[in-house]
C-alpha cells in the first residue's frame, strides 16, 4: 500500500475512534494497533504513554477530585478518555514510524517540498537550541536566576530569527543552483 | 497552550476543519500566485521557526517556566497569512512527523493560536503609532497569547455540553468553562507578560537589522 493510502486510512481511523464511546472497543483497537506495530510495539507504546501522561494525569486527577466532591464519579469515563487518547497517540506514532510523510504528501508537490524543507530546518534549529542550552548549563555553577534565564531565552530567540533569515536565502540559492525552479 | 488529541468531540472538530479550510484557502491564495524561489524556502523556514520557538523555555517569576508560544513574533515579522500557514504546518508536522499534538485538535489550535493570535499581533502593529509604539507592541504580544488561550479554554470548556451521555457523563473533555478558563488563563497571563517583553526585545533587534518590512 502506498504512503498516501496509509495516511488516508489513518485519518479515517482517527474519526472512527472519536465516534466510539465504548471503552472496551477502544481497548480492543489499542490491542490491534499494538499487535500490528510488530517489533516497534513496545517502543511505540512507551512513547505514547510518556507523551500523554502529563496532560491525561492532570485531567484524570482533576475529574476524580471534582466528580467525587459532586458525587458524580464514573470509572468508565476515566477508562474511556484514557483509552481513546492512548489509542489516538499510538496510531499517530505508528503512522509516523510506518510511512514517509513527504511521500504521502506527494499529491501536492508544494506541500511535499515544504514538509521536507521544514522538517530539515526543524532538526537544524532544534540542534541549535540544544547547543545553546548545553553551553548555558556548562557556564552556570549555581542554579541560574530569573534574569540569566531571561537572557538565555532572548539570546535563543534572536539566534533563531537570525538563522531563519539566512537559511531562507541559502535554501533559495541552493534550490536555484540545482535547477529546481527551471520550467 | 494547544489542545492534545482526543479531547475534542467530532461535532466540534469536523466543523472546525471546514472553517479552518476556508482560512487556509484565503491565506494561501496570494501565495499560490507567487510560490517561487523565495516564498517556499521562506515559508518552510518560518514553519521551522514556529516549531522550535515552542522549545524555548520562558522563565516565570517564582522559579517555574512555560514555553514560548511565538505567534506574536511570527505575526510581527511575517504578517497574518504567513504566520497562520506556518503555525498550521507546524501542527501538521507535529501530528504526522513527530507524533505529537493531534489531528483532531489541529483545526481548533490553528484557528485559535495561528489565526487569532497572529491577527491580534498584526493589527496592533498596524495601529501602532510612533509615540506609543512600545505600548501597542507589548499589548499586542500579550493579547496574542491571552486571547488564544481564552478561546482554547472556551472550546475545551464547551465539550461536556456538546458531547455527553444521557446521564450527563462527559464523552470528551470533562470540565466546563468555570473550571477550565481560570486553569488555562491564569498561567497564560504570566506567560503573556514574559512573551511581550521577549517580543519587544526581538522587535528592537529586528528594527536594528531592518527586517520589519521584510
Amino acid at each position: 500500500m502506498r504512503d498516501l493510502h496509509w495516511l488516508l486510512l489513518y485519518l479515517l481511523a482517527v474519526v472512527v475512534v472519536t465516534l466510539i464511546h465504548q471503552p472496551y472497543y477502544l481497548l480492543l483497537g489499542l490491542l490491534l494497533v499494538f499487535l500490528l506495530s510488530g517489533s516497534l510495539r513496545w517502543r511505540l507504546l512507551r512513547k505514547a504513554v510518556v507523551s500523554m501522561l502529563l496532560f491525561n494525569a492532570a485531567v484524570s486527577i482533576g475529574y476524580l477530585a471534582i466528580a467525587l466532591m459532586r458525587d458524580e464519579f464514573r470509572a468508565d469515563y476515566l477508562l474511556l478518555i484514557n483509552s481513546r487518547v492512548l489509542l489516538l497517540v499510538m496510531l499517530g506514532f505508528w503512522l509516523s514510524a510506518r510511512i514517509n510523510i513527504a511521500n504521502a504528501l506527494r499529491f501536492s508537490s508544494t506541500l511535499s517540498f515544504l514538509t521536507t524543507l521544514a522538517a530539515g530546518q526543524i532538526r537544524l534549529m532544534s540542534r541549535l537550541m540544544v547547543d545553546f542550552r548545553n553551553a548555558f548549563e556548562s557556564r552556570c555553577v549555581k542554579r541560574p536566576n530569573w534574569r540569566q534565564r531571561s537572557r538565555l531565552a532572548l539570546a535563543q530567540t534572536e539566534a533563531l530569527v537570525e538563522h531563519s533569515h539566512h537559511a531562507a536565502t541559502e535554501i533559495s540559492q541552493a534550490m536555484r543552483s540545482r535547477g529546481v525552479f527551471d520550467d | 497552550m494547544h489542545i492534545p488529541d482526543g479531547f475534542i468531540a467530532p461535532q466540534c472538530y469536523l466543523p472546525a476543519y471546514l472553517v479552518a479550510g476556508g482560512f487556509w484557502v484565503w491565506a494561501s491564495r496570494d501565495l499560490r500566485q507567487r510560490l517561487d524561489e523565495e516564498t517556499i524556502p521562506r515559508l518552510a523556514v518560518i514553519t521551522a521557526l514556529a516549531y522550535v520557538a515552542g522549545l524555548i523555555m520562558l522563565p516565570i517569576p517564582g522559579g517555574s517556566s512555560g514555553h514560548l508560544v511565538g505567534i506574536g513574533i511570527l505575526g510581527m515579522l511575517f504578517g497574518i497569512r504567513l504566520a497562520f500557514l506556518a503555525y498550521s504546518l507546524v501542527l501538521l508536522l507535529q501530528a504526522l512527523l513527530f507524533g505529537a499534538g493531534g489531528i483532531t485538535a489541529l483545526p481548533v489550535n490553528a484557528l485559535a493560536v495561528g489565526l487569532v493570535g497572529a491577527s491580534v499581533m498584526t493589527l496592533s502593529m498596524r495601529w501602532q503609532n510612533q509615540r506609543y509604539a512600545v505600548f501597542y507592541l507589548t499589548t499586542g504580544a500579550f493579547l496574542a497569547v491571552v486571547i488564544p488561550a481564552l478561546l482554547v479554554a472556551l472550546v475545551l470548556g464547551l465539550q461536556p455540553a456538546i458531547a455527553h451521555r444521557e446521564d450527563g457523563t462527559p464523552l470528551f473533555f470533562p470540565f466546563g468553562p468555570e473550571v477550565v478558563v481560570p486553569a488555562i488563563l491564569l498561567p497564560h497571563l504570566v506567560i503573556g507578560v514574559v512573551e511581550a517583553l521577549l517580543t519587544l526585545a526581538v522587535w528592537r533587534y529586528a528594527k536594528r537589522r531592518g527586517w520589519l518590512n521584510a
